[in-house]
């Protein structure tokens, strides 16, 4: 699915998205345009917005920041409503765990990049272990055996095998 | 944390928290100074050499974060029922006697 990618820069209540012509994205933690104070629906929010920020190939660099000469100065702890009751703290436990595992999780759907990848490349760039050549002896992985070892394999590696089957399967 | 005092920049300097110290007010203009350098790199270098260094805090990040969550929550939790026991001393000393 192609979607216009850029459409999400204007999304956030609490976070200014600014990028200029070389990629390089501005994104500011701001309250009405001052200093930050942190609620429970900018907890939310980010998650979403850090993910379409990690998708989109357009963001070459990003600066995070926050206005007023603060970055998150301020939290405003009523807006999570009662911490003590786990019902309330299972949506803030739900929303930490994604952010930080929601661009791995997606890396491997998001085929943006796919045209751009070289077709000839046949060493896994993430772990760089060309050791099955070698009469490496440690176990092997995926259809293509020799290129990811267990020394150095990691999840990364995944996205590098999907890839490969994909020009396997289009003759590429 | 349990005697929490404000960091001075220098300090955490010197604790490798942060890897540079800039005027007041100078931080972003840095930052684009440092993009603009960076950019200098070609793309695909630039990607795989930020994917290569942050690889090892991200896998550490993934693992923790969800139990560091949950000892949050509880510690929460707990926080709160102190400041319940606090304002209510004279109710909790009737229950007691």
């Amino acid at each position: 699915m192609q979607r216009h990618q850029d459409d999400y820069l204007a999304e956030y209540r609490s976070l200014k998205l600014t990028r200029d012509s070389e990629g390089v994205l501005v994104a500011e933690f701001h309250s009405n345009h001052g200093p930050f104070t942190f609620t429970a629906q900018d907890h939310t929010e980010f998650v979403d917005a850090f993910y379409r920020i990690a998708q989109d190939r357009a963001n070459k660099i990003v600066i995070l920041t926050g206005a007023g000469g603060d970055f998150i100065p301020y939290i405003d702890f009523s807006s999570f409503g009662n911490v003590a009751d786990p019902a309330a703290w299972s949506q803030v436990h739900d929303e930490g765990v994604q952010i930080v595992r929601i661009s791995q999780h997606t890396r491997s759907d998001d085929r943006g990049h796919r045209g751009t990848r070289p077709c000839a490349l046949r060493v896994c760039p993430t772990c760089q272990c060309d050791c099955g050549s070698r009469g490496c002896d440690l176990p092997r992985y995926s259809a293509l055996r020799r290129r990811h070892c267990a020394r150095r394999w990691n999840f990364h590696c995944l996205e590098f095998i999907a890839l490969e089957q994909d020009e396997q399967r289009l003759s590429c | 944390m349990l005697n929490p005092q404000p960091l001075t920049a220098r300090t955490a300097h010197e604790w490798g928290v942060v890897s540079e110290v800039v005027p007041n007010g100078k931080a972003l203009s840095r930052a684009r100074e440092l993009a603009e350098l960076y950019l200098k790199a070609p793309e695909v270098t630039r990607r795989n050499t930020r994917v290569h260094f942050i690889q090892p805090l991200k896998e550490r990040i993934v693992r923790e974060v969800g139990y560091g969550l949950s000892l949050e929550g509880a510690s929460a939790a707990d926080l709160v029922k102190s400041m319940q026991v606090k304002s209510e001393p004279v109710a909790q000393k009737g229950k007691v006697a």
